[in-house]
């Protein structure tokens, strides 16, 4: 076990790595009623073609999202009734990069834990459990696509992105999920769950060495073969500037603009960027620029707009989004304001109070217990330790991020996304 | 709770207040209580962001960004709630505490200076709220209403209430309607600020590490210009009437179906047959064990998603489920089937204990939630009890399967709201 100190954030981490290659971490925090385990694969919906045992294999879109559905089956039954029945929450979901499952409890947290480390490694899929499912998960991405909020990134993410897997929707389609069996199912399990790819990360007032003792009694005999990644060839930063709309049943336009940029390697990079991207989107066009307060005073954004980065492997992508009324002259107002910026320089302390403000609201947001375990396992997987940010937030310069700004928001990177309200 | 202070900081103000070393984070709320009327409901959701504009020392946007963002990324919201027939209108505010400030500096006392601020000294211009800032947070509460019907879940639990409670004060939304909006003037929004300010009762929720002298002369110092009057009484109708059951549709571009039922009961959360209900909505809906989700969704694949939730104030029960819209007698009847399993008693011991060590272990976690405690407390104060969540559990313990059988009885549907897809006919 090794234990790691983080004196800016008051936290520890300690940590377990079986042989087998599964890295188990306790976040301790005292005092608190909850517990929370956090069982992270790192396999998302974009992992849809790998090779693997010698074989390339392409998956139907969709399968990550149906294979967590259908994890929840044991040969006894389905465990949701078993945490339950041990006043336990258990749920799970599937993003771009992860699948992940968790559970909250404030009694009997060994044998909840036990529970969720044996069903996420126990695949039981039958002809019947799988047809099954299909209705209920048509029903959700029916649910997604009547969800303005779904469609505009989806929308974006398919017209942006050439080859990329991010294009598919995370849930997949209706057609899509049609070509779903037993067989993929227990394929794409056997290739990701796996010690070796994923990552366990417990917290709250819990003892660690008994957390390690049941992952080693769990989950100590399995072995990790490695599925190689396909996500195609790079992509063109070039989108031509592209429009995508469509209309939906809305009261006013709801939009979401990207600007392309290259993704980082895997390492501490790509926590190093996430920062910077942050600081760049708030810096150009956050609550606390100028920009931000010229257009919500024109009435052209209100407080729906947000900015950010957005990032996963083989993904960069600076983003605004919010209702407006006129998307056409948000999207203008801002790439004329990273001219501006990027030609006769930013406001120093306004820099420096961004850099304040989220080192305080990533301070703050330890708190949260999803929100800590999320992000330790999502940064592991991309070879990246979140509690540094204290440090590599400071390291960043406005310099850096203007550069960044400057090869970024760039008319020729940019793609925007609009749902129109439909006419009478 | 033995961490738990209530004490009066000026007339009609008093403060609960929570100590605590688990968290980062330190969690103050001001809340106003007011009635929930026609008039005054656009006022109070279009009040907190106007204030929220600028203030005599930050006067606009930019300037309290600034010194949000100088306060380690100190967050400020406003908020209009609705609870039973009262609206709460106020802010809350989340910063770091003194203890973990990175450089040292106090946060403490600057945020709540900073929340007086927003209250008490708004920019005004001849003794009027801004024009431009009103003008500009209308257009925003006007699209905010507009936009209600993007989310067609909530937007047919929000037609079941219009529809469920006509002529009552419960069926007015929180929001106003557009043309209350429309007509809201700096005159008329300056004169309900002041109104709000002087003739309310309010309560304030602080959860944290600062001590509670700390937080106590922090909050005194911030208020001290609120004037005091008489105040307005607010309170909620219970309502007893059984009427012949009311069952709307619209139609609307969905792929989805969204039905959303209504029912009525005389249990709310001061009387005694509170804690049957809560166990009996567990197990009929709200909760994975439930039967709804056991049966409906799971056994009959009726539903995406079907649950039931209690509003405790008003006494009202609703369950929402989204169905393939030609499926709504199927889907409906299957929901008031397993009521009536309830009713008669068909419950297993396992559903009991199963929806039991649910709510126990939700009651044990709000305190690890300051919002969830601030939520819970404010409850609590409009009517008129002092309990910490904890202390349902041995009511609960305590319910009987004939205690539940009878909560189930005591409910009965009133109305029900269906949003269908285009494609389907009656």
């Amino acid at each position: 076990m090794t234990e790691q100190f983080y004196p800016h954030l008051s936290e520890r981490i300690l940590e377990h790595i079986l042989p087998n290659g599964l890295v188990v971490r306790v976040i301790p925090k005292a005092g608190f009623a909850r517990k929370y385990a956090f069982f992270a694969a790192n396999y998302g919906s974009i992992d849809t073609s790998f090779h693997f045992r010698g074989q390339h294999v392409r998956t139907p879109d969709g399968v990550a999202h149906y294979l967590e559905h259908k994890m929840f089956d044991l040969p006894r039954g389905n465990v949701m009734q078993q945490f339950a029945a041990r006043g336990a929450s258990p749920n799970a979901f599937t993003s771009y990069a992860i699948t992940a499952y968790y559970f909250d409890c404030t009694d009997q947290f060994e044998d909840n834990l036990k529970l969720l480390l044996e069903f996420v490694s126990t695949p039981y899929f039958t002809a019947e459990s799988v047809e099954k499912e299909r209705g209920i998960i048509a029903q959700e991405i029916r649910m997604y696509e009547d969800a303005p909020s779904s469609q505009v990134y989806e929308q974006l993410f398919a017209a942006m992105y050439q080859h990329h897997p991010v294009r598919a929707p995370i849930a997949g389609t209706v057609e899509s999920i049609a070509q779903i069996t037993a067989q993929t199912l227990y394929t794409c399990h056997e290739a990701f769950y796996h010690p070796g790819n994923m990552c366990l990360c417990v917290t709250g007032d819990v003892d660690a060495q008994t957390v390690f003792a049941i992952a080693e009694q769990m989950l100590g005999q399995q072995s990790s073969p490695v599925p190689e990644r396909d996500y195609g060839p790079a992509e063109d930063l070039n989108c031509n500037a592209l429009r995508v709309k469509r209309q939906m049943e809305v009261a006013m336009p709801t939009f979401m603009l990207g600007f392309k940029c290259q993704p980082p390697a895997n390492g501490p990079d790509v926590l190093r960027q996430e920062l910077m991207g942050d600081l760049a989107a708030e810096l150009l066009m956050g609550e606390a620029s100028p920009l931000y307060a010229r257009l919500y005073e024109q009435g052209l954004i209100d407080p729906s707009f947000g900015v950010g980065y957005e990032s996963m492997r083989g993904v960069g992508l600076l983003v605004a989004s919010g209702d407006s009324n006129d998307p056409e002259a948000v999207t203008a107002a801002i790439l004329d304001e990273c001219g501006r910026l990027t030609s006769s320089g930013a406001d120093e302390a306004l820099f420096r109070r961004l850099k304040r403000s989220m080192l305080g609201r990533r301070l703050r947001d330890l708190d949260s217990f999803e929100s800590v375990c999320f992000r330790q396992c999502s940064f592991l997987f991309d070879g990246a330790e979140y509690f540094t940010f204290p440090e590599v937030c400071e390291a960043i310069s406005m310099e850096d991020t203007l550069d960044f700004l400057k090869t970024t928001v760039v008319e020729a990177h940019s793609g925007l996304s609009t749902i129109y309200p439909l006419e009478d | 709770m033995d961490n738990l202070t209530q004490l009066s900081l000026l007339p009609g103000v008093r403060l609960t207040y929570l100590q605590t070393e688990k968290f980062k984070t330190d969690y103050v709320s001001i809340n106003f209580l007011r009635p929930l009327t026609e008039a005054d409901a656009p006022l109070g959701a279009l009040l907190p962001s106007v204030l929220l504009r600028g203030t005599e020392r930050y006067p606009d946007m930019s300037a309290i960004c600034a010194q949000l963002d100088t306060l380690y990324g100190a967050g400020i919201d406003g908020a209009s709630r609705k609870k039973g027939e009262v609206q709460i209108i106020g802010f809350y505010m989340d910063f770091i505490d003194d203890a973990l400030s990175p450089d040292g500096s106090a946060v403490v006392a600057p945020s709540m200076d900073f929340l007086g601020e927003v209250l008490l000294h708004p920019v005004l211009e001849n003794g009027l709220l801004k024009a431009e800032f009103v003008e500009g947070e209308k257009f925003n509460l006007i699209n905010t209403i507009e936009s209600q019907i993007n989310d067609k879940r909530a937007w047919a639990s929000k037609r079941l209430v219009e529809t469920m409670f006509e002529g009552e004060s419960y069926r007015i939304s929180r929001l106003g309607t557009v043309e209350q909006v429309q007509a809201i003037t700096p005159q008329t929004l300056t004169s309900y600020w002041q109104r709000v300010l002087a003739q309310s009762e309010m309560e304030v929720f602080f959860m944290g590490r600062a001590s509670l002298e700390h937080v106590s002369q922090g909050l005194r110092h911030a208020l001290r210009d609120l004037p005091r009057g008489s105040f307005d009484a607010y309170g909620t109708q219970l309502c007893y009437k059984r009427e012949k059951l009311k069952e709307r549709s619209e139609v609307m571009d969905v792929t989805q179906g969204k039905l959303v039922m209504g029912l009525r009961t005389p249990d709310i959360a001061s009387t005694p047959g509170y804690p049957a209900l809560v166990m009996c909505n567990a197990i009929f809906g709200g909760c994975v064990t439930s039967k709804l989700f056991l049966n409906v969704r799971e056994q009959m694949s009726l539903c995406y998603y079907v649950s039931s939730g209690l509003e405790k104030f008003k006494g009202v029960m609703i369950v929402s489920a989204g169905i393939d819209s030609d499926r709504y007698e199927v889907a409906r009847d299957a929901i008031l089937k397993e009521l009536d399993a309830c009713r008669s008693g068909q419950i297993s011991d396992a559903e009991i204990d199963a929806a039991l060590r649910a709510l126990t272990s939700s009651l044990q976690a709000a305190e690890d939630s300051p919002s969830r405690m601030d939520d819970h407390y404010l409850g609590q104060r409009l009517l008129g009890l002092n309990n910490a969540p904890v202390d349902l559990i041995p009511q609960l313990q305590a319910v009987t399967r004939e205690d539940i059988a009878a909560a189930a009885q005591r409910l009965w549907l009133d109305s029900i709201y269906f949003v269908k897809g285009e494609s389907v006919h009656d």
